[in-house]
């Protein structure tokens, strides 16, 4: 269980989070747009950055209360830190690394190599433990930096951006294998991202974070649906995030009705659940596009918002849905506002969650 | 654009005017010697132009032969003399090469002689003799009166290594010493020596600082402004390595006359002056 | 018109290539050439004489130890400065880098001068010294301070840009996995910036084994105790030529091939 509670002085704002709070085996989603002030809550909760003041309390230990002169320093606090690069050690290989954490602890080498062995087989590295770290694939560094912040079975687990660094098409699955590990290792964790989708996949509780303070706090639902804040609500508007009801067609294949707007899924959820499509996933054409994606909707272009080198195109198909492409795209399509278009994406872009 | 036109060709134009100017200076007066000196063939065409003589000098001489050639220059405004200093092996060396020289000062004869020996000179003199000294610190800590106290244990010298003069005649100097009846005076001097260098400029700061405790130099070495710093202590004649400097003429400008002029004027009274107040003693 | 500006631009080509072809071979021509001119003047029998006189093995041996010693302090007395002033920024930094740098462009002889009367037995510091009995100039201590004094700046340079291009990630993660700022150090830091930290070590150990100005000033030239390589060349060229192009020639050997076999083991290391 932690408790938080802290503020420190950046170069444009002052970070203010009134309380922080995960308890155990739960994990919490921090989001908010880059610079708001994400990476340094989790660099002042693993001791990396002394807050001005405020006070961190991890499963009854007083990790750091700057009133009473108290701070752990960062390699005593037991915290698990994945940082949004990994900083895998490079002179070292897979398991090198791994067993890191279990070395500083002094711990016996027989236990150290049973413990990396055991974490390598869940990840599925264990092809590639003698391997060096240099060499890996996005992937296999990802599940790397995990096994090497959960190898120490830490009080607290700190994930920076853990998908950022990865392809569209490896985040989604590690998206799932993070989820399990979570929830298999009952640690509590607090993942920063920027996107809302990753949080929902892992997430039981969210905070949202803006200039330095949180703006919203609670579970998903309460966070997305009752956007207290303008932030937020733009936040959940780009990201395609909808309620709906899941119906089962014949055949197996499983869809949400949105509002009247039937979009195909895979999920093994029933009754109303939440449903988010990422803006990247959907592809706009004049015409209908000949694809096996399972879901294509025709609708018009109701605003288009320049965004530097990619724009939201949003189209009315029923609800409306953002996409995100490239300026290119728009000019080489001569998109306009008022178009027709059509709108595709597969069954497995549609995340579906409570 | 034009602007910078304009500033290019008044470049180039005062560029040519001047170079023009500077061919036409330089023409004229060459053109007119020449004229001259085949026309009429006089010895006041020689007295009139300034007449350059070169003399090669052991680098010990520098300070000295400076001011001697800056006052006879003075006194003969139509003769130029060239000074060349350096090493003396290095001008042996050069005149064996064929260096146009009129007088060669060398500080020993051992470079001295195969010039002679050579037939290049017209005969072997004697321009002064320098000796060597013992140089303390001003403040003489470790109280250095005599040679004697050199061999006192803990007493720091520095002294000239043995493949330079100064440094072979240290050795020549305490030999002596030590055969006048002062048995183990050699072991017990070398062991105080902490460096052997090879000229006497590395000598000066350790002693102006009071690093060392002691050295042996030529006393021509220690000039006027070092003796606030250092203190120069006599070594009596009898151990002492008088190095006598050797001067000549070259046979193939023996008959200058101005040659003849400088010598005259290094020798008589001006010149020794001089030398002497540089600490050379001359014979 | 098209053809012609292709076969223009060939020829630049060409020429650019011939010129470019040219300066290097110019360039090696010129530093190989003296280098080898070292080997022309004595024979195989000779170098093997002039290289076991005693003048000459003395030269070797002293210098051997007195620029593996500088070395070594120059790595511990330099490596906490190195490394503070690539990760602190504190007020100052810029002075004491400059300050750091300064033996680098100071003529030796005046290193050689302010460490005789820093450490002089009249010295700022040596006069206390000298209480304790201990005296430094002319000794084969001041032999290792003179290599220390203007060979540091050449390790402390290398060694902090080794340090910031460490990710500062690496010692963050290393502190959140339970090792402490030593640990961190050692296990981290220092690994990844070895390479790096190896060719100033390198530099370091070749400036103090050439230093010849500081140490004839503040130690003295004394065979066996103060006469380094350099101050022994510099010595016998006046008396035997033989053991001054021997040494010369050991010289050029050992240093060549010391950067030689570092170059080799870095970039194995690397790759």
């Amino acid at each position: 269980m932690l408790k938080s509670s802290f503020k420190s002085v950046l170069r444009d704002f002052t970070l203010d989070v009134g309380e922080l709070n995960v308890g155990d085996g739960k994990t919490l989603a921090l989001i908010g747009e880059n610079g708001a002030g994400k990476s340094t809550v989790l660099k002042i909760l693993s001791g990396l950055i002394r807050p001005a003041s405020g006070r961190i309390v991890l499963n009854g230990r007083v990790l750091c209360d700057i009133e009473q002169g108290v701070f752990v320093a960062p390699e005593d606090r037991n915290i698990g830190y994945m940082f949004q690069n990994y900083a895998l050690f490079p002179h070292m290989t897979v398991a090198e690394n791994i067993a890191y954490g279990l070395k500083a602890r002094k711990m016996p080498q027989e236990e150290i190599d049973e413990r990396v062995r055991e974490l390598c087989e869940r990840m599925g590295i264990e092809g590639i433990m003698n391997e060096r770290v240099t060499r890996l694939s996005g992937g296999q560094r990802q599940r790397t930096a995990l096994a090497r912040a959960i190898a120490p079975r830490p009080g607290l687990l700190l994930l920076d951006e853990p998908l950022a660094a990865l392809d569209v098409r490896t985040q989604e699955q590690m998206r799932r294998e993070l989820a399990s590990v979570i929830r298999t290792e009952g640690i509590p964790c607090i993942i920063v991202t920027h996107s809302i989708v990753d949080a929902l996949a892992v997430a039981d509780s969210m905070a949202v974070i803006d200039n330095g303070k949180i703006v919203a706090a609670g579970s998903p639902e309460e966070v997305i649906h009752n956007p207290s804040h303008g932030f937020v609500s733009s936040f959940a508007e780009n990201l395609n995030l909808f309620r709906g009801e899941v119906l089962v067609e014949n055949g197996g294949t499983v869809c949400v009705d949105i509002a009247g707007v039937r979009v195909r899924a895979v999920t093994t959820l029933s009754g109303t659940v939440s449903v988010g499509i990422r803006p990247e996933e959907l592809i706009i054409s004049r015409e209908k596009f000949q694809s096996s994606a399972a879901n294509a909707f025709r609708g018009r272009i109701t605003s288009i918002e320049d965004n530097g080198s990619y724009a939201y195109v949003y189209a009315d198909i029923g609800i409306t849905l953002a996409a995100a492409i490239t300026r290119q795209s728009i000019s080489r399509l001569d998109l306009k506002v008022g178009d027709e278009v059509t709108i595709t994406f597969k069954a497995t872009a549609v995340q579906v969650f409570v | 654009m034009s602007r910078k036109n304009v500033l290019l060709i008044a470049a180039l134009v005062f560029g040519i005017v001047l170079s023009a100017f500077a061919a036409g200076y330089t023409a004229t007066p060459s053109g007119n010697t020449g004229t001259a000196g085949t026309a009429e063939k006089t010895v006041t065409v020689v007295t009139e132009e300034p007449v350059e003589i070169t003399v090669f000098a052991a680098a010990s001489l520098k300070g000295a032969l400076t001011d001697i050639v800056n006052k006879f220059m003075e006194e003969n405004k139509n003769i130029k003399v060239i000074t060349n200093f350096a090493g003396s092996q290095t001008l042996k060396t050069q005149i064996q090469e064929g260096a146009d020289v009129d007088i060669f000062i060398s500080a020993n004869d051992k470079q001295f002689d195969p010039i002679k020996d050579a037939g290049l000179i017209t005969e072997k003199k004697v321009l002064l003799t320098n000796k060597l000294a013992i140089a303390v610190p001003a403040e003489n800590k470790a109280g250095i009166k005599e040679l004697g106290d050199l061999s006192k244990e803990g007493t720091l010298l520095v002294i000239g290594n043995k493949d330079v003069p100064f440094g072979q005649y240290t050795r020549d100097i305490i030999g002596k010493y030590q055969d006048d009846g002062n048995e183990g005076y050699v072991d017990a001097f070398m062991k105080n020596v902490v460096s052997e260098v090879d000229a006497v400029d590395k000598i000066k700061p350790v002693l102006v600082l009071g690093e060392a405790d002691g050295s042996i130099v030529y006393k021509s070495d220690i000039s006027k402004a070092d003796r606030k710093d250092i203190t120069l202590i006599e070594i009596p004649d009898k151990y002492n390595v008088i190095a006598s400097y050797p001067y000549g003429i070259l046979k193939a400008n023996a008959d200058k006359d101005a040659v003849k002029l400088f010598e005259a004027y290094l020798t008589g009274d001006k010149g020794t002056a001089v030398l002497k107040e540089y600490g050379f003693d001359v014979a | 018109m098209n053809t012609c500006s292709i076969q223009k631009t060939g020829a630049g080509r060409t020429l650019t290539a011939v010129i470019a072809g040219i300066l290097i071979f110019g360039f090696l021509f010129f530093i190989t050439i003296p280098l080898a001119a070292l080997f022309t003047r004595v024979t195989p029998a000779d170098f093997v004489t002039a290289i076991m006189s005693p003048a000459a093995l003395d030269a070797l041996w002293l210098s051997a130890v007195t620029a593996s010693i500088s070395t070594v302090i120059v790595v511990i007395l330099g490596t906490p400065l190195a490394y503070v002033n690539a990760r602190v920024a504190y007020r100052g930094r810029n002075i004491v880098d400059t300050l750091t740098d300064l033996p680098i462009v100071l003529p030796p002889t005046v290193a050689g001068l302010a460490l005789l009367i820093a450490f002089g037995r009249n010295g700022l510091v040596g006069q206390s010294l000298g209480i304790f009995g201990i005296y430094l100039p002319f000794t084969t201590l001041a032999v290792i301070i003179s290599q220390i004094f203007v060979s540091s700046p050449f390790y402390i340079r290398q060694a902090r840009s080794s340090f910031e291009a460490v990710d500062r990630d690496y010692e963050s993660a290393s502190r959140t996995l339970g090792e402490g700022p030593a640990g961190t150090f050692f296990r981290i830091t220092l690994p990844i910036a070895a390479s790096a930290l190896l060719s100033g070590i390198i530099m370091t150990f070749a400036r103090a084994l050439g230093e010849f100005g500081a140490t004839l000033m503040f130690a003295g030239n004394f065979q066996g105790t103060t006469q380094t390589m350099p101050l022994a060349i510099y010595t016998t060229m006046q008396s035997d030529m033989n053991v001054a192009v021997a040494l010369a020639i050991v010289l050029v050997v050992f240093s060549f091939s010391v950067i030689l076999t570092v170059k080799y083991i870095s970039g194995r290391g690397e790759s």
